[in-house]
């Protein structure tokens, strides 16, 4: 493949270019209250092609090899007026040339399961949640993706790396006259297919906590000490931080970009936030970002200030800050981003129980439902949570959003707790989606979170 | 097609083929200056077979090998979901306008020099960070199946905005043209933007209560989100919908009527047919609050006794039909904007929000956070509001509805008047 890539780029004159072949195979299963609706592996493939031709940065992508030539002169055209439109000019940071091939690592590779055994299983979930009391209903859905992407830059990298990304996830919805309640459940991960074995008394807790909540109350609008679950941290900590260390959500506010500049205090004294993508086994693993860079273990925030950022090759030159290795591309259909790989706040030292009663009141918050952010402003949606009497879970509540604010809930934060737990399936939509997006961290303890309600 | 359909046909009992072509270009102004032109050519088609009253799928961007294409969606068939369906025999359609061929003629240095002279308009009398958008496309898209239907369509898109960002924050002020055709915005469009950001320089978190809240069409998609997952056919048939036992009941305020247009003129998605073949029809969806209708494609038709209503799309190539509502219309009402803003003592209007897709969307119950909204006292925009939440249920607020906009605009496949809503919980400070 690498060969043909050559090929196609053989006389393309620039003074940067890189090519992105991507096959990726979907096997799906889809169940709805125990009917199949889908079922199938299907492929599909395609090409990006990027070009730097006098300080300006333009991309193509296309399916058919044939459609290659117009591909290269389309770019050359886009590069040619953003230059003649004195468009941005933009520079790539130095990275070392790389050649090498990299095999997912799993224990259990997925392609190696049939589509009936996965049928099997999928069904064999539903069935069983289905069966629980008060629910009403059960959408579940397998689905393992697998990537093999082969990229070739003007400098010399030729890197061929597989990604194989695996997940069961469903909603599991409790009813009672015309109430109905959603849990969500998922498992998976990127090294395997044993990831969704052997989970189901995790799921039978999802369907416990669906019936819960027909009994639950809609939480009180207002502002609350709360301890947040490890899901839940790591949602804000995507969310609050995580979008505003992306070096290119920075690089294209000017005034943010003055507010945030390394060095600057943006929590309390005691807050480290790490992007770790090579921890192995965890969902957001991979080796070499889209732009052919290896991945670092890269400290965002230290004791509470913003050392570091997340970077491709042009944000880390025009910032003149170091390469971390996040440019990521959904697929093929895409140009990489800026994305974080794996973001967490670094565990403390206190248990959940202490977290607890040094909280004394306040609201305990379970796993997450997907969050926003806006500017400074985040939202984060709660599954269910807990009241906290006296340091103790008390009655459950629902319906909870979380509204926070860039500069202030940072320093919200009263203690970090000691235990440590990464969410099994991401989805971050920046623009493409990105399944991997990994994150979660210890519980947390924060003051002054307010929530919407009545 | 015909050959990949006629190999299908030896083996399966009822085939379709789908494809869709599409070629995109972008071009992006950041703070003012160029920086993006990016374009996309994508093909793609499906093969859907029915075997054993079984659905099959499968699908390839390069089609080189059409046995094992075949093979591949007989394979999905085996497990596949139950279809007890005849595809249809499509013929005769009255015309369409899903293109324009105005589309052509779209230069990117023209688009670059008209982006340049309104980024100037703006930044003459307003220091705001302007970005600028301009998005094209032309696409193709066709079906054929066993019964003998053989439809295809060309399509063009044209999408332009401006987007006034609030300092040392991305939340702003957005406004926007789309259609089939090459638009422009206009001035008038973009004085109002920095009217409205001169306001945004003074900002309040609002107090915790109810208050009225008007949402301007940007705004309301999280609401008609909730009513569509509710009247989705699929929630239905697994009777977990709230609006199960609904139909001929008021569930909105009289004043909401929300319909569908495939034909409507000034919609860029305009169509004659969906991803199924089946024609698409006008349809009433809410009739001056009364829910009447649900979309439905071939499939839950079927399994619910209903009549197909063309509303079998596929989001891509790779996906199966499912019941999609398109071009939806929601009724004008009779007050201006600015009328209504008047009526308001205190309340808010709302620009955009976050968090749309959390939290229990089939029960209707949301809380959302304000990115882009204003406080308004006495009639008058004061400030722009921030760090607060709206929560509700989308049966309770549309049943409050104080007024509706005389005039509704275009988003995409939305045609949506801004709505006043009463007594909305507002969680602020």
């Amino acid at each position: 493949m690498i060969e043909t890539l050559k090929r196609m780029t053989a006389s393309l004159d620039a003074e940067y270019f890189d090519i992105r072949y991507e096959t990726k195979q979907v096997a799906r299963v889809v169940m709805s209250k125990g009917e199949v609706k889908s079922y199938g592996s299907n492929i599909g493939d395609g090409y990006v092609l990027r070009v730097l031709k006098d300080g300006a940065l333009a991309s193509v992508s296309f399916t058919r090899p044939e459609q290659a030539a117009a591909a290269v002169k389309k770019a050359l055209e886009n590069a040619s007026v953003l230059a003649s439109g004195h468009g941005t000019k933009r520079r790539i940071a130095p990275s070392p040339v790389v050649k090498e091939t990299v095999k997912a690592r799993l224990e259990e590779d997925p392609r190696t399961v049939s589509l009936p055994e996965k049928l099997d299983l999928t069904r064999r979930y539903s069935e069983l949640l289905l069966a629980q009391p008060s629910i009403a209903n059960v959408d579940i859905e397998y689905t393992d993706v697998s990537r093999d992407k082969y990229f070739l830059n003007s400098e010399g990298s030729e890197i061929n790396e597989e990604l194989v990304t695996t997940r069961l996830s469903g909603s599991i919805v409790a009813q009672e006259g015309s109430l109905t309640q959603p849990v969500r459940v998922s498992f998976g991960g990127s090294n395997g297919f044993q990831k969704v074995r052997n989970r189901e008394n995790e799921a039978l807790e999802k369907a416990k906590i669906a019936a819960g909540l027909l009994k639950a109350e809609p939480v009180t609008a207002g502002t609350y000490r709360m301890v947040l679950n490890p899901g839940m941290a790591g949602v804000f900590t995507h969310e609050a931080f995580g979008h505003f260390s992306e070096a290119d959500i920075v690089r294209d506010l000017p005034s943010l970009r003055e507010k945030m500049q390394i060095g600057t205090p943006l929590g309390v004294d005691f807050l480290n936030i790490i992007d770790d993508a090579t921890l192995p086994g965890q969902l957001g693993y991979y080796k070499y970002d889209d732009e052919g860079v290896a991945v670092r273990r890269t400290h965002l925030m230290t004791n509470g200030v913003l050392t570091a950022r997340l970077h491709d090759r042009f944000t880390a030159a025009d910032f003149g800050e170091p390469l971390s290795g996040h440019a990521i591309a959904e697929d093929y259909s895409y140009a990489p981003i800026v994305r974080m790989g794996n973001i967490f706040i670094q565990p403390g030292q206190y248990s959940l129980e202490e977290l607890l009663a040094a909280m004394d009141d306040g609201l305990y918050i379970g796993e997450p439902m997907g969050g926003q952010t806006s500017g400074e402003n985040f939202t984060f949606g709660a599954n269910y949570g807990y009241h906290v009497k006296n340091g103790k879970i008390a009655g459950m509540i629902r319906d909870i959003n979380i509204v926070g604010n860039l500069y202030q809930t940072l320093k919200n934060v009263v203690m970090i707790g000691s235990d440590f737990v990464l969410k099994e399936s991401g989805g971050c939509g920046k623009g493409q989606t990105n399944i991997r997006s990994c994150f979660g961290g210890p519980h947390v303890y924060f003051k002054d979170l307010t929530v919407g309600g009545k | 097609m015909e050959k990949l359909l006629q190999l299908a046909l030896q083996k399966a009992e009822q085939a379709d083929v789908y494809f869709e072509e599409d070629a995109s270009d972008e071009l992006q102004f950041v703070d003012g200056k160029l920086d993006k032109a990016d374009s996309s050519l994508s093909y793609g088609i499906a093969l859907r077979v029915i075997k054993n009253g079984r659905v099959g799928l499968a699908h390839t961007r390069n089609l080189l090998d059409r046995q094992a294409l075949v093979d591949q969606a007989l394979a999905s068939a085996e497990n596949g979901m139950e279809l007890n369906i005849s595809l249809p025999l499509t013929k005769d359609l009255a015309e369409v306008q899903s293109y324009d061929p105005a589309i052509e003629t779209v230069s990117k240095e023209a688009l670059i020099a008209e982006g340049q002279r309104l980024i100037g308009y703006v930044k003459q009398r307003s220091d705001a960070q302007v970005n600028f958008d301009y998005g094209y496309s032309t696409s193709r898209v066709g079906i054929m199946n066993g019964a003998g239907t053989n439809l295809s369509r060309r399509g063009s898109q044209f999408v332009t905005y401006a987007n006034l960002v609030f300092p040392g924050t991305g939340s702003g002020l957005l406004d926007f043209k789309m259609g089939k055709q090459p638009l422009s915005l206009d001035e008038a469009q973009l004085d109002k933007l920095v009217e409205l950001y001169k306001i945004a320089a003074t900002q309040l978190v609002p107090p915790t209560g109810n208050l009225p809240v008007i949402f301007t069409p940007y705004s309301l998609h999280f609401l008609f989100s909730r009513f569509f997952v509710a009247a989705s056919p699929i929630n239905f048939y697994n009777k977990v919908s709230p609006l199960l036992e609904k139909r001929g009941q008021q569930i909105f305020s009289a004043q909401i009527s929300i319909r569908q247009d495939p034909f409507a003129p000034d919609m860029a998605n305009s169509m004659a047919f969906d991803g199924e073949g089946t024609p698409t029809r006008k349809l009433d969806y809410v009739d001056r609050g009364v829910f009447k209708a649900i979309p439905t494609d071939l499939n839950y038709a079927q399994k619910l006794g209903l009549e197909p209503t063309g509303n079998g799309f596929r989001g891509s190539h790779e996906a199966l039909p499912s019941a999609q509502p398109i071009n939806i219309c929601v009724d004008p009402g009779t007050q201006t904007l600015d009328e209504m803003i008047a009526s308001v003592d205190r309340g808010l209007i709302v620009h955009s929000l976050m968090g749309g897709h959390s939290g229990n969307i089939l029960n209707g119950d949301y809380s959302v956070g304000v990115s882009s909204g204003f406080y308004i006292e006495n009639g008058k925009l004061t400030a722009r509001v921030k760090d607060c939440l709206l929560s509700g249920n989308l049966y309770d607020t549309l049943g409050k509805v104080l007024a509706v906009e005389s005039t509704a605009r275009v988003l995409g496949s939305y045609k949506v008047p801004a709505i006043l809503c009463d007594r909305i919980n507002v969680t602020g400070k």
